[in-house]
């Protein structure tokens, strides 16, 4: 499980840092810069540890079947069946390469609420993941740095919701 | 030491020849006697030099030693708490603690990258900054001195994960503060403020093997930069009225200038 959720959190955590990072050309809000630095600054830190631990444990990092570490009780709310979980399946949460496309197009506010639509969808399916491998990974350092993400990324959730619908978005569905 | 030996050995051999050039006059042999004691008193010179830096070196590693502290709860009169992370609010904070050292903070960060601050700044902020690992370190600019400020600034300057920055009204002349840790000294002297500050800073195991502590005090968000470059152009200051400008307005306002 622990090296599951660190090659999947890892990859999970990238594409969130790919997303923040396309906020400083296209953005002119301070408030969502502020946000997205924050997000790609301490995502690309975390991501590291995970692949560190990878390269610790002699693992690759990337392969295996993706979401397969995770529990039953982790898994309720998602629909796995019909899912592709081969070993770059999107996991939930995760934006496809169409909207990423999509959002790479915008700018000004129609981005600011495109990126808060997507990244408030993108940090629940990694909340789900979080809460998982906080609870039964075996190492306490995974376990640790799962707990500080459940936590940090249920609170910058509030905070984006709030930030979408003070400028006019509507949230997508949860994963 | 080899070469402090080399100018000795070369002058015994000088001495050596002159002493064959007049091998029946007295004063040769005085010359011939006063070798050796040159050779000794460098010798001893060498040794007590040598054994001057060892004993220093030995001095301080112990010294390093004894003062080194694996845990919090080894560093006196730190005061804990238990303050939850992660509650972001713009609007101005009363906190029960001065300085502050956890609960709501404002949504940026004070720049923490071994900044040095001349200015009280805004405590909302600097929590944050205390959200992302970083040691606070707070001093009452009335009664600290100008060196102290500066040796307080060695501490600080440059290392990432401390900021540094005056407290109007502060209750001791220094006080330090980690996520739900606080350290308040008299003096810029005191050893424990060294202690402090390289055990808390980006610290998750303050406590060392205790989880359980470590769990519920350590810092919330493990891998958080506290690079902050709007803050750091323009820091937001205890002084502006936090009421009539929360934060998340004053910041574009400094920078830009937008009508």
């Amino acid at each position: 499980m622990d090296a599951g959720f660190s090659r999947d959190m890892s990859r999970h955590h990238l594409q969130g840092v790919e997303m923040a990072n396309l906020v400083a050309e296209r953005s002119e809000d301070p408030e969502v810069e502020s946000l997205a630095f924050d997000i790609s600054a301490t995502q690309t830190n975390q991501a590291g540890r995970m692949q560190g631990w990878l390269v610790l444990w002699g693992l690759t990092l990337t392969g295996g079947e993706t979401m397969a570490w995770m529990t039953d009780e982790g898994h309720s709310g998602h629909d796995m069946s019909g899912m592709d979980m081969g070993s770059g399946a999107l996991m939930p949460g995760m934006a496809t390469e169409e909207e990423l496309a999509e959002l790479r197009g915008l700018s000004g506010t129609e981005f600011d609420v495109e990126f808060l639509r997507l990244m408030i969808r993108h940090h629940q399916g990694g909340f789900d993941m979080a809460k998982d491998a906080a609870a039964h990974a075996e190492v306490k350092a995974v376990r640790d740095l799962a707990r500080s993400i459940e936590q940090a990324q249920g609170a910058e959730t509030e905070t984006m919701t709030d930030m979408l619908t003070a400028r006019g978005g509507t949230p997508l569905p949860a994963p | 030491m080899a070469k402090d030996r080399t100018p000795d050995k070369s002058r015994g051999t000088g001495g050596g020849g002159r002493g064959k050039s007049g091998r029946t006059r007295p004063p040769t042999q005085v010359v011939a006697q006063q070798r050796p004691w040159g050779l000794i008193a460098g010798a001893i010179v060498v040794a007590l030099f040598a054994a001057a830096v060892l004993g220093y070196a030995v001095v301080k590693v112990n010294e390093a030693n004894a003062n080194k502290v694996e845990s919090v709860e080894e560093i006196s009169g730190v005061e804990a708490f238990d303050f939850e992370g992660a509650q972001h609010d713009d609007n101005p904070i009363a906190y029960d603690e001065a300085p502050p050292v956890g609960g709501p903070h404002a949504n940026l960060w004070a720049d923490c990258t071994g900044t040095v601050y001349d200015a009280d700044i805004r405590h909302e902020n600097a929590v944050h900054s205390l959200e992302h690992g970083a040691v606070w370190i707070a001093y009452n600019p009335d009664e600290v001195s100008d060196d102290d400020v500066e040796t307080l600034s060695e501490l600080v300057d440059g290392v990432s994960g401390r900021l540094l920055a005056p407290y109007e009204g502060l209750d001791s002349p220094i006080s330090l503060q980690s996520w739900n840790h606080q350290l308040k000294v008299d003096s810029v002297d005191d050893e424990r403020i060294k202690q402090f500050a390289e055990l808390m800073t980006y610290n998750s195991q303050p406590y060392g093997d205790d989880d359980e502590l470590n769990k519920k005090r350590s810092f919330p968000e493990p891998g958080a930069t506290c690079e902050s470059p709007s803050f750091l152009a323009a820091p937001l200051l205890e002084s502006d009225d936090p009421a009539a400008a929360p934060a998340e307005e004053t910041a574009p306002a400094d920078e830009s200038g937008t009508p």
